[in-house]
């Protein structure tokens, strides 16, 4: 490994000082941190997360996926007739209302890039075991960071629960199955952003492709 | 080794902001995740001038013009974020009616004045201090937050179509909150916060460190 005696470095994301960081193998504890002196960043985070693991948990998301989305997330009742309401069909109203890139936006954020980001983790997780198409995998997963502040399902959990107490007094509103599907992937999403080790993926997917 | 305290702009080394390598400044691209390797963001002020100006514009009209329109029995009553939030009061949801002042109008407007107060801290030379980084990390750390609005307006557009019985329509304001929420986003991304301590290096060669903290 080219390594030009950089081991046991890091430089600052927010601050660009050059620190030295200890090594976590001796000390057991869960969620160590190596904090940046000047800014007070997050340089490493002691996390021994296994792969397998983290792969049991994008394939729970995956498959929470279709029930979420396909099965209706409120229905709404006024003098017996009664509506049902998916997150596509909210984005549609806005699309047919005219504010077509604000439905976008809500498709993109609250269905896509959620989507987008469990397959892109699949795909690294996958190649990190087989240990074959690092390449690719490592272009791949530099969208996994960048799309995350995009992803906002537990934001649309939250709209979700308001608009149930907006609506209260006009309607019978009820919860539907799609939303404790909908919930059951954002807690998902939520456990494998707390579980994710992206330091040590990354190492592993770079190790190959240097040697 | 003196290496701990120093900048690695000054070692020739630059870290690749999507895989946290850290590269040698004559690399033109990661040679792990083949991203593209900078010294700083490419145009991060000017960027980040033009999006925050462009987002406070906008500001205007998502509060001025209408978000939505709710009809009940054929008359409808046009809403701005702040007479929706008047009639939330007017109905007793003073926890919903704070959460969306809080989402819709605090958020978007508290970030607008902390990236505008950065961008001027950069522009001025005024050193950096921790009320600066931990300002940007908060915008940071809220600014997705304003899209709740937008999500309400969508399920109840979605939701309340019963034709004369009452129904929900997005409104133009919808566009333009949408927007403010997304470039302020992409505003605050496009920053680069290691600009605000290059000024605290150019007054003060030797920043005062402690000890390194591995609490
Ligand atoms: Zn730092
Ligand atoms: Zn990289």
């Amino acid at each position: 490994m080219k390594n030009n005696g950089l081991t046991g470095l890091r430089l600052c994301r927010d601050c660009d000082l050059l620190v030295k960081i200890p090594s976590f193998e001796n000390s057991p504890g869960w969620k160590q941190q190596a904090v940046c002196p000047r800014c007070g960043y997050c340089l490493e985070q002691h996390q021994p997360s296994s792969v397998l693991i983290s792969l049991a948990l994008v394939v729970t998301g995956l498959l929470l996926f279709l029930p979420a989305n396909m099965l209706p997330v409120l229905s709404m009742e006024i003098m017996g007739n009664v509506r049902q309401s998916t997150v596509m069909v909210g984005a549609l109203a806005l699309h047919d209302e005219g504010l077509i890139v604000v439905a976008w936006l809500v498709i993109a954020t609250a269905i896509v890039i959620p989507l987008l980001r469990l397959l892109i983790l699949f795909y690294v997780l996958l190649a990190v075991i087989t240990a074959s198409m690092h390449r690719t995998a490592a272009r791949m997963f530099r969208w996994y960071t960048h799309l995350g502040e995009w992803g906002m399902m537990e934001i649309y959990v939250l709209s979700v629960l308001i608009s149930i107490i907006k609506l209260a007094d006009m309607a019978n509103v009820n919860i539907g199955y799609g939303l404790y599907c909908f919930v059951a992937l954002m807690l998902v999403e939520l456990i494998i952003s707390i579980y994710l080790n992206p330091h040590a993926l990354w190492n592993q997917l770079g190790k190959n492709h240097e040697s | 080794m003196n290496l701990e305290y120093s900048r690695g702009i000054d070692k020739g080394l630059i870290l690749c902001l999507d895989c946290q390598k850290i590269c040698q400044d004559n690399e033109q691209t990661c040679p792990r995740c083949s991203s593209k390797l900078g010294r700083r963001k490419a145009n991060s002020l000017s960027r980040s001038w033009a999006l925050t100006l462009a987002a406070m514009i906008l500001y205007i009209p998502a509060n001025v013009l209408h978000i939505m329109t709710v009809s009940k029995l054929g008359d409808g009553k046009p809403e701005t974020i702040m007479s929706g939030i008047m009639t939330l009061i007017n109905q007793n949801m003073l926890t919903i009616a704070g959460l969306v002042f809080v989402a819709s109008i605090l958020v978007p407007l508290l970030k607008l004045l902390i990236l505008f107060w950065l961008l001027l801290n950069v522009q001025l030379r005024r050193l950096a201090s921790d009320n600066q980084i931990k300002m940007y990390r908060l915008i940071i750390w809220i600014g997705r937050w304003s899209m709740l609005d937008i999500f309400i307006i969508s399920l109840l557009a979605g939701l309340v179509q019963y034709g004369h019985l009452g129904t929900v329509t997005a409104g133009p304001a919808a566009y333009a909150f949408a927007s403010v929420v997304v470039l302020t986003m992409w505003a605050a991304k496009s920053f680069d916060p290691r600009l605000l301590w290059d000024v605290s290096a150019l007054e003060n060669n030797k920043p005062s460190i402690k000890e390194p903290d591995y609490g």
